[in-house]
């Protein structure tokens, strides 16, 4: 006789690791408890050891199962339990159910190996499942798992509040939202950011991951999906016929599945439902964070960042072919750059220079433009973030730089503004702008785009 | 004690065939009965003290929230409902006040005035689905919440209630098989489904009474008295 | 449908009813209390109050049964399905019963209708059926007092309003103290293992 060890979710119980058939005590014992489902946000679980999803049980096929189900007696409502793994009346149901401060028990063969949810079947079934009594019971093939890595427990669910998403405070369970479908939360593990931040699941470069993935419902499907990797293997349903190289995978309400991948880069990566609205508006987003060297071959990560014109690259350079003669009297500085003002900067700053009321500064009338001549040109040289005060507004936006620019057609532009829109004042020559480039350590300009 | 009106009672779980029963008028206590009441009963009659009960009438948490045979203690105040007690205490009680206790239909009618207006049978629904949302914390003192049509207190979402006949309650341990009228786990049927799916605090209800039997003493379970005559 | 995958479990459950709470006290009751009982004597039905009166109108206490194995059957006259053949099996497993046992059992027979079934009706049931006393006994009580029996006994029971009742089907075996030892419910399961348990407590002295 073994008694079972249960993993607590995100943890997964360990393998069965046995030759041989055997009998199994399970003890799950029913709380009620009130914890967060979000920050600042409670609600009053009813569960299956404390947690939502309940603890995840692993026997043998062919095992006999000996369950106990104990109901704490500070609890208000009888309970009982369906295991889907389970060949009888209910899966167990009839034959658990138990009020509080009482127990039951009862003895099952696993007939079958496979995922398989168990939940909690007593009168309103609906409220039950919907207030987080639900797990998973795995039943490992006689010659068990191919060994790998890691392995994680991971359920998918639905909260059911009358409270808006991370309306702060202690949320009742809204039973008509949950007839109509429609949650307040979406989540993984039992609340919002449950595998999020120092939450999340570690993981290493190299290894292998085995997910056992459970949706607790208690309405919708789920399209499970990890952000940056494909699924080597998907047993979808918890079945034993594998699917390869997947992307997305649905869990039944009610239902499993177990998904493989090898890890080849570090980074995190993002578990969803791939119903998006659920992922980023309920809370159906948990992280697996990858440590370990990088591999630029396979993920190369950012290679260029600039800046893109579309249909004005058109105007730019016709622009600037008619402007390729001219000398550097100021008159002609001004013809050219006003050519390179109109194709590129003023799609922020405007065709007037007047740029846009809280978001891109204005160039015309500029007292920050105006005051420091050698800090415009590493301005357009380098880009410029963070808070600037500019004729007494502040603005914080990212302008991006213009390196590619030659130092000619920079010296060209910024002659232009500094001497329009209502501005005045010294012109910029190429070697002038040549110098900071120097300074900023830039290749010499590429040309534009 | 209040005066409920009679009327006909739909069984939430009809056995095939059951037709809505009749009830006449009768009296209901204004609240439920407190430890201090029960008390009193005890002192009287030794059989029903915690260490001198048989087995057969109350199981070993009987009356253990008190201190003692005679003592309340901290964990049971005076005017608090008295819980933990078993149907066969809670039958006694009444009967040696000259009372009984209410039938589930007595209760059911009692607990749910008949009402034109559907917001305040939602209201009721929704009060008792928020208690079931809230931590459990210390009972609060019987009658302290505010009385419904019949002037009667705490009917929902304080405490479960003991009835006469919580056994004539039919539910399966299993009620998604509650559709199957041919079930044979009793004779002359099982229940045929629930008569309203969505009164989802009328389920729980019905689910407590199902999963009793007559010996057990729960934390959240009590009781109050009816009579058929005024009192 | 609760049939044999359930016996086991509710043998289990009755059987081990009373252990289980003491067992798991200290964990279960964060309240100090005193365990009170435990003992075998105090699951009598025997405590059970009451005017029971026999098919033939004479007083039958329950605890007139003390001093002999008692198979216990509630029932109603009317009933045309199930009872039946849950008196039927009664009177089979009498068959499959060894002399000592059957010398000394008695079959206890109740009404969940007391309105309908009255003792003169339950004497003319008997006649019918061939349940003649002293070893076959059918009471009537009050409803209370059924309401308390069936409650004692784990039987549910309610009247469909048209004079038939829906109710627990479940034979119960007593000990010579009156306390429940063993039950089985449904309808056609093997009567020797009923068979078995009542002479197991028949020759137990």
């Amino acid at each position: 006789m073994i008694e079972a060890q249960l993993g607590v979710a995100p943890q997964p119980a360990p393998p069965v690791n046995r030759a041989h058939a055997a009998k199994v005590i399970v003890k799950l014992e029913v709380r009620e408890v009130v914890k967060e489902l979000a920050d600042k946000v409670q609600y009053m679980f009813w569960t299956f050891g404390g947690n939502v999803p309940g603890p995840m049980i692993r026997v043998r096929k062919g095992d006999t199962v000996e369950l106990h189900l104990m109901n704490h007696p500070d609890n208000a409502m009888p309970h009982n339990i369906d295991l889907h793994a389970v060949t009888g009346p209910g899966g167990g149901a009839a034959s658990t159910f138990t009020a509080p401060g009482h127990q039951t028990q009862f003895t099952f063969t696993a007939l079958n190996e496979g995922v398989y949810i168990y939940h909690c079947a007593t009168a309103p079934v609906g409220m039950h499942i919907a207030n987080g009594m639900y797990g998973l019971i795995v039943v490992e093939p006689e010659s068990g798992y191919t060994v790998v890595d890691r392995e994680y427990y991971v359920v998918q669910s639905e909260f059911y509040t009358h409270g808006a998403f991370r309306e702060p405070g202690l949320q009742p369970f809204d039973m008509q939202r949950a007839i109509n479908e429609d949650p307040a939360y979406v989540v993984f593990n039992g609340r919002d950011g449950a595998l999020i931040g120092d939450r999340a699941l570690p993981a290493n470069v190299g290894e292998k991951v085995r997910l056992f993935l459970g949706n607790g419902g208690p309405n919708l499907i789920s399209s499970f999906h990890v952000i940056g990797e494909i699924f080597d293997n998907v047993f979808p349903e918890g079945g034993t016929v594998a699917n390869h190289q997947v992307q997305t995978t649905v869990i039944p309400a009610g239902g499993s599945a177990i998904v493989e991948f090898a890890l080849q880069v570090p980074g995190t990566f993002i578990l969803v439902d791939h119903s998006i609205f659920r992922a980023f508006n309920k809370g159906a987003l948990g992280m697996l964070k990858v440590s370990g060297p990088e591999n630029k071959q396979i993920y190369s990560g950012l290679e260029v960042d600039e800046v893109y014109l579309a249909e004005r690259s058109a105007k730019a350079t016709e622009a600037l072919k008619g402007s390729k003669d001219g000398g550097d009297s100021l008159e002609a500085r001004m013809a050219r750059g006003k050519a390179v003002y109109m194709g590129t900067c003023s799609t922020c700053h405007q065709l007037e220079g007047q740029g846009l009321a809280s978001v891109f500064p204005p160039l015309a009338k500029s007292d920050f433009l105006m005051a420091d001549k050698q800090r415009s040109i590493h301005t357009v040289l380098a880009g410029l973030q963070g808070p600037v005060e500019v004729n007494g507004q502040t603005y914080n936006n990212v302008m991006p730089p213009l390196a590619n620019f030659t130092d000619h057609e920079i010296a060209d532009v910024l002659s232009f503004v500094r001497n329009s829109f209502g501005n005045q004042g010294e012109a910029v020559n190429d070697a002038e702008v040549a110098a900071v480039r120097a300074e900023l350590k830039q290749p010499a300009a590429a040309g534009h785009p | 004690m209040a005066p409920v009106p009679g009327g006909s009672y739909a069984a939430f779980y009809p056995v095939k065939g059951e037709a809505p029963q009749p009830v006449a008028p009768f009296w209901l206590d204004l609240q439920p009965v407190t430890n201090a009441e029960f008390l009193a009963f005890v002192r009287e009659h030794e059989r029903w003290r915690r260490s001198r009960v048989p087995r057969l009438f109350a199981e070993a948490a009987y009356l253990s929230s008190w201190a003692g045979d005679l003592e309340l203690g901290p964990d049971a105040e005076p005017a608090q409902p008295v819980t933990f007690v078993s149907w066969f205490a809670a039958s006694a009680y009444c009967k040696s006040v000259g009372k009984r206790l209410p039938t589930e239909a007595e209760w059911e009618l009692a607990a749910n005035p008949a009402s034109d207006d559907p917001l305040a049978l939602d209201e009721i629904a929704r009060r008792t689905l928020a208690f079931y949302a809230r931590p459990r914390g210390k009972l609060p003192r019987a009658g302290d919440t505010p009385p419904n049509a019949h002037g009667l207190h705490d009917l929902h979402g304080v405490i479960w209630e003991w009835v006469a006949d919580w056994n004539a309650s039919l539910a399966l341990a299993d009620n998604r098989q509650d559709r199957d009228p041919e079930n044979d786990a009793f004779c002359g049927g099982a229940a045929a489904g629930a008569s309203d799916p969505e009164s989802y605090a009328t389920f729980m209800r019905f689910a407590f009474r199902g999963s009793l039997e007559a010996t057990y003493a729960l934390h959240h379970l009590g009781f109050r008295c009816a009579r058929s005559t005024p009192p | 449908m609760i049939r044999r995958s359930a016996l086991a479990v509710l043998v289990l459950g009755l059987t081990h009813a009373c252990d289980a709470e003491t067992e798991h006290a200290p964990e279960a009751h964060h309240v100090h209390r005193e365990i009170a009982g435990g003992d075998m004597t105090g699951l009598s039905l025997y405590q059970l109050e009451g005017d029971w009166v026999a098919a033939g109108a004479e007083s039958a206490p329950l605890a007139s049964l003390r001093g002999s194995p008692v198979l216990l059957l509630l029932f109603y006259g009317t009933c045309d399905y199930a009872c039946p053949l849950l008196v039927h099996d009664l009177q089979r497993v009498d068959g499959l019963l060894s002399a000592t046992a059957r010398e000394q059992v008695r079959f206890a027979l109740v009404s969940f209708d007391p309105e309908h079934d009255t003792p003169e009706r339950l004497a003319a049931y008997a006649r019918e059926q061939g349940l003649a006393p002293p070893r076959w006994r059918l009471l009537h009580g009050s409803p209370e007092q059924v309401r308390e029996l069936a409650a004692t006994v784990g039987v549910r029971y309610r009247p469909t309003g048209t004079g038939q009742f829906s109710h627990t089907m479940r034979i119960v075996l007593l000990d010579r103290d009156g306390v429940p030892v063993q039950h089985w419910d449904g309808l056609e399961r093997p009567l020797e293992p009923i068979a078995a348990a009542v002479t197991a407590v028949a020759e137990t002295r």
